[in-house]
């Protein structure tokens, strides 16, 4: 160890300190006890421990900024001082930086002369420390800071011996200690969260924006108001007492839940038993179909408004890289940009095949979702649960899950996604609620709790085709619609080279319900 | 003319806070979020206050009064919120040691009430502007009652920020400045009832209502400001 530069400049770090402030001094001690028992090479580091907030390099701020001692570009910076202190490209530069002056400033040493024993301080330190198992390094640093690691861990049975009861109530005063009460670690964490968070609010804004217009467009055409063939439904309930209509609308939404349910129980089983291909394959019928008929229908439409002339084969031809392009992007690969265009106009089309449905029907089957969505992923034989927990215990991905991944998944920064196990993902979650469990609004309040729900993207999955017969032809076309969403996705159990990719995720299944409930309103009120 | 309008109006209405939000809030994700949730609540409290229009069908006076109190209200309860989180949310921040991370959090939170207002009072006259036909302001028969809309929303979205900043300030506990927080429920008593004047019969009324609003946003613009110097010492 002792021909590590670090330790060495770390020799001279304690020097100064023991000068400038008491505490220190105090650490100086401490070491001279364990010392007893231990080498002289661990003296030094342990002495160094007391240091370890000042000197420590924090890993996880990757914000590229100048070194405060060369001028080079720094990836680290002073654990005490945090985000407003100085910024360091290496250990090295740190403890000259520290003898020149950042001894004086560093938050760490005016904190510290505020304590009124210093073994208190440290082993607060150490709990600092040990807490932050999670810092991966790269290079000299990081094993630097593996090795005095699993010294911090071996140090705490005598530490905590030697540090008394009253040291440590001594500090809780302190109007620093919010950094214990919040792991640095817990904190990038939370920002790196809220970031997902701000990314798939724009595409799900975007997805409702998308299906608002796509409702008033089809409006403002006269003739070909993709509702009229399921009007014809409810003529014949026209007449009736309101009463029978409503139960009407109601066996019609419950038919229409009841084909989702029948299809993600279809799905899940398939899945459990390892038919992907199949799945794969029903998926890929049905984005096809979707992105064909409903993007067909969609044209028309908007043709008709705005009475541009345009004749079959250049409409159908069009029509038929549109969707062959989105097969391709959304199933095997394409740019990123690419498939989330792609995922996004898809929800919004299922939006807006949905509300042709009459608007009574609309509302009970947004409720119905709600429910079933409820139910299919928090009861503990939810066939969503099941789903995800199988994906994750098998370690296979569900085959619809490129497609809902992505969905969100958008940029995610690398660098920093490196440090996030499923555990700390946990934890996050935790302090995430609990910090603001106000988030609870429109779209973002998802993603928080997106272990479970992104799976509730099946929201919409159901209609099977074979169903499709048995209803008339316009609706059907509609409810097959219905299915891309099933294109759940999750897994966070992601092994470590996929947590690079692994973003926060969120069913389409979410995108269209918002889509939908806007639409709808905005279908009845803004005209 | 009517897509002209539709526009104008659209602009005049959103242009300001837009830029607004463009420039300060929209690079920082916290402070989205911060954003979005405080529009929740505002929503949350209009909705009750709409429930309460639909049962009673009260006069224009008496649902100002209520509808007012109960944004208040929901003002607290949102400050309450997040004088809870306020920890984590200074952690996580850009920038943790800032005194001004508090009335950071007020303006953006302000911002969301502003525009939840302004889209949930002014996206039906503004989409009606494009149909075929007009409305008239009644007190100021010259002029369309969708360009004067678009103006008290603008007004009312930015009154809705320096609200938000001062009634943090006046609430923060151990003392708490009563008088920011009788200011902040006046004025927005004042402007809410300012707005009456639009369909009345009185002479320019809807001038009137302007100029009350322009004159309630420069003084909470300069009590907030004055607010903010004393945070930095």
């Amino acid at each position: 160890m002792s021909n590590n530069p670090l330790s060495i400049s770390q020799d001279t770090n304690n020097n100064d300190i023991e000068t400038s402030t008491n505490r220190t001094t105090i650490n100086g001690d401490s070491s001279y006890r364990e010392s007893d028992t231990n080498t002289i090479n661990e003296e030094s580091q342990t002495a160094t421990l007391g240091n370890i907030n000042i000197s420590t390099l924090e890993l996880s701020d990757i914000v590229i900024r100048a070194c405060s001692n060369c001028g080079e570009p720094a990836q680290y910076l002073c654990i005490a001082c945090g985000q407003s202190g100085p910024r360091y490209c290496s250990s090295k530069c740190q403890s000259e930086d520290w003898t020149k002056g950042h001894s004086i400033t560093c938050s760490k040493v005016t904190r510290a002369s505020q304590l009124s024993n210093g073994e208190g301080g440290d082993e607060r330190i150490n709990a600092v420390r040990t807490s932050n198992n999670k810092v991966y390094g790269r290079g000299n640093i990081a094993q630097f800071i593996n090795k005095r690691k699993t010294y911090v861990q071996r140090g705490n049975p005598t530490s905590p011996s030697s540090a008394t009861g009253p040291s440590f109530t001594n500090e809780i005063p302190l109007p620093t200690n919010q950094f214990d009460l919040f792991d640095e670690d817990q904190v990038d964490e939370f920002k790196y969260y809220m970031q997902q968070v701000y990314k798939i609010i724009k595409p799900v804004v975007l997805c409702i924006l998308l299906s608002v217009l796509w409702v008033k467009i089809s409006i403002l055409a006269p003739n070909l108001q993709p509702q009229q063939p399921t009007q014809q439904i409810i003529d014949s309930s026209e007449n009736a007492p309101e009463s029978t209509q409503i139960f009407n609308n109601f066996l019609k939404a419950a038919f229409i839940i009841g084909n989702i349910i029948v299809v993600t129980i279809l799905i899940v089983i398939l899945f459990k038993y390892g038919f992907i291909k199949i799945l794969i394959g029903f998926f890929m019928v049905v984005v096809l179909s979707l992105l064909g008929f409903m993007g067909y229908l969609l044209l028309m439409t908007i043709l008709q408004v705005f009475q541009i002339p345009m004749d079959y084969a250049t409409l159908s031809f069009a029509l038929w890289n549109f969707a062959a392009v989105g097969l391709i992007s959304v199933f095997w690969k394409g740019p990123l940009l690419l498939q989330q265009t792609y995922l996004t106009i898809m929800s919004s089309l299922m939006a807006f095949s949905l509300t042709n449905l009459p608007s009574l029907t609309t509302w009970i089957l947004l409720a119905l979702l709600a429910i079933w969505d409820l139910i299919a992923v928090l009861c503990p034989f939810g066939p969503l649960r099941i789903l995800v927990e199988s994906s994750r215990n098998e370690e296979r991905e569900i085959p619809a899950l490129l497609y809902s991944v992505n969905a969100v998944w958008l940029m995610a920064s690398p660098g920093l996604s490196n440090q996030f196990t499923s555990s700390s993902f946990n934890s996050l979650r935790q302090s995430l609620s609990s910090a603001s469990s106000f988030q609870a609004t429109s779209g973002e309040e998802i993603p928080l709790s997106e272990n479970i729900r992104y799976n509730r993207g099946e929201g919409g999955e159901g209609e099977v085709d074979e169903n499709l017969s048995q209803i008339p032809r316009r609706q059907s076309s509609s409810l097959s619609r219905q299915q891309p969403q099933s294109q759940l996705a999750n897994d966070d159990s992601i092994d470590d080279e996929e947590v690079e990719r692994s973003g926060l995720k969120l069913g389409l299944g979410d995108f269209v319900f918002y889509s939908v409930l806007v639409a709808q309103a905005g279908k009845r009120y803004y005209f | 003319m009517t897509l002209l309008t539709f526009f104008g109006c659209a602009l005049t209405a959103y242009g300001p806070p837009l830029a607004i939000f463009f420039l300060t809030v929209a690079k920082d994700a916290q402070l989205v979020i911060l954003m979005v949730s405080s529009a929740f609540f505002w929503l949350i409290s209009i909705l009750i206050a709409s429930s309460i229009w639909f049962v009673s069908k009260s006069k224009d006076p008496i649902t100002v009064l209520y509808s007012v109190l109960l944004q208040e209200l929901f003002r607290w309860f949102f400050f309450k919120l997040l004088s809870r989180a306020e920890k984590g949310l200074i952690l996580a921040s850009a920038n943790p040691t800032s005194p001004f991370n508090r009335s950071t959090f007020a303006f953006v939170s302000g911002l969301g009430f502003g525009f939840m207002n302004g889209l949930v009072t002014y996206i039906n006259p503004l989409v009606s502007s494009v149909g075929s036909g007009v409305i008239m302001c009644k007190s100021c028969p010259t002029l369309t009652s969708f360009f004067i809309g678009a103006i008290t929303t603008c007004l009312s979205i930015l009154l809705h920020i320096t609200w938000m900043v001062l009634a943090f300030e006046g609430f923060i506990y151990p003392k708490r400045k009563y008088y920011y927080i009788i200011w902040v429920v006046l004025s927005h008593l004042g402007a809410s009832y300012s707005t009456l004047f639009n369909q009345s019969e009185i002479k320019f009324g809807c001038v009137i209502g302007i100029l009350i609003n322009i004159a309630m946003l420069g003084v909470s613009i300069i009590a907030s400001v004055m607010a903010l110097k004393k945070v930095n010492k």
